[in-house]
């Protein structure tokens, strides 16, 4: 009968029964954990579904989520709206306040570049190489921005990696941060940075587009969108346009981002031994570009009499807000009374321009 | 390899000179625009 020819039943593998099982995990952490539940949830259903046979919608020209993933993120324009989401979300102020703090951002790019080169050792090509090591900047949309120019295949698993590292920050970023300070330095109290006037917050979005633009033109579409989301929010004219990046068209993307992402994880590419690599390397960046911020704030601390918390370093890795919190909690752990989050927020803003323009680094050299 | 050392090389040279006039461009904002207009410091 040719009811029983055309079921999916026939036609699955075990490949595909243990992409179910890596799919229902990822739903289960989000739902139970929380653990980035608003991307690994629709990741999660799209492993699923994708992963479903003969429903043919990651079909080439045909499959609706072959759909949203090819306009969506092929044509490069998902990522640069989530990041015009997060300009509008954005406070630059701490920044601003504190600018010296914006090299604890460029500090942890190091793990990006370290873990690029030993990915190309480990005979990854240069494109794939650099896919991987942009993990270690913990920003989601920037590594699927640059994984869907650079290296298509690796999109599912960089993100899938980038954004499980993020929710695991809590667990990953604390060890390191003991390890790499002693207990004197975790209780170092930060001075209280100026006030920042309403005019600069409006200027700052306009220079940095020119300024960053100028130097990586090939970062414009992230930090051009970035930036416009963030005047949105500090020119105060235009609520309705602030309010719409900030919620409704975020959480539209999101969708979208999350179950082409999803999608692109079937099991003929995900189940490779590459994947295992690209984990642990993606680790690996993490846990290097944790520890650069942090070693950084100790040499800056060599040449200033205003020290710095070195716990703060360890937010460069983007990862906003997470990682700023964690600095947080392991500061209030050596001394309750020491608030380290507006400190750290400085560098965690820092570190999403920091990855974006290594991603435009990226670009400008391989593509 | 040498390729890969090049983008390396090239890559954190230009994050750091790229937050480094990012950093020049936030100081120069607040000389411009760092005092609320009719305020004295």
């Amino acid at each position: 009968m040719v009811f029983f020819d055309n079921m999916g039943l026939l036609a699955l593998t075990p490949g595909m029964v243990f992409m179910w099982i890596i799919g229902l995990s990822l739903i289960y952490l989000a739902i139970t954990r929380q653990y980035e539940p608003l991307l690994l949830l629709p990741i999660g259903f799209g492993i699923l579904i994708t992963n479903l046979p003969l429903s043919y919608l990651m079909e080439p020209g045909e499959g609706l989520i072959w759909r949203f993933y090819h306009y969506g993120i092929e044509w490069e324009i998902i990522p640069p709206l989530i990041f015009l989401g997060l300009g509008a979300l954005t406070d630059f102020g701490a920044l601003l306040a504190q600018p010296r703090l914006i090299f604890l951002g460029a500090a942890a790019q190091v793990g990006v570049y370290v873990t690029f080169f030993i990915a190309y050792a480990m005979g990854f090509s240069l494109e794939e190489a650099a896919t991987i090591g942009i993990i270690g900047g913990a920003d989601g949309p920037t590594t699927i921005y640059l994984a869907a120019k650079l290296a298509p295949q690796l999109l599912g698993a960089c993100a899938v990696a980038a954004y499980s590292y993020m929710a695991l920050v809590p667990l990953i970023m604390p060890p390191i941060m003991k390890l790499l300070t002693t207990d004197a330095e975790r209780k170092i109290r930060m001075k209280k940075g100026r006030k920042v006037t309403a005019r600069e917050k409006v200027i700052f979005p306009l220079i940095a587009t020119m300024v960053i633009i100028l130097l990586v033109p090939a970062s414009a579409p992230l930090i051009g969108m970035f930036m416009l989301g963030n005047l949105f929010r500090e020119s105060k004219v235009v609520e309705r346009l602030n309010e719409t990046a900030q919620n409704s068209l975020m959480n539209i993307v999101t969708i979208f981002l999350g179950i082409s992402i999803g999608a692109t994880m079937n099991a003929e590419i995900f189940l490779r031994k590459e994947v295992i690599f690209i984990f642990f390397l993606g680790l690996f960046a993490f846990m290097i570009s944790t520890a650069s911020g942090i070693l950084l704030a100790k040499f800056m601390n060599l040449f200033t009499s205003n020290k710095i918390n070195p716990l703060v370093g360890a937010a460069g890795v983007s990862a906003v807000p997470m990682a700023a919190r964690v600095v947080q909690k392991v500061g209030a752990s050596a001394d309750k009374n020491n608030y380290l989050l507006m400190f750290a927020m400085g560098p965690n803003i820092a570190g999403v321009i920091g990855t974006v323009i290594a991603a435009g680094i990226f670009i400008s050299i391989l593509q | 390899m040498q390729a890969a050392f090049e983008i390396f090389l090239n890559g954190i040279t230009g994050v750091f000179i790229g937050l480094t006039v990012l950093y020049v461009a936030i100081k120069i904002n607040k000389l411009l625009a760092g005092r609320e207009p009719g305020k004295k410091e």
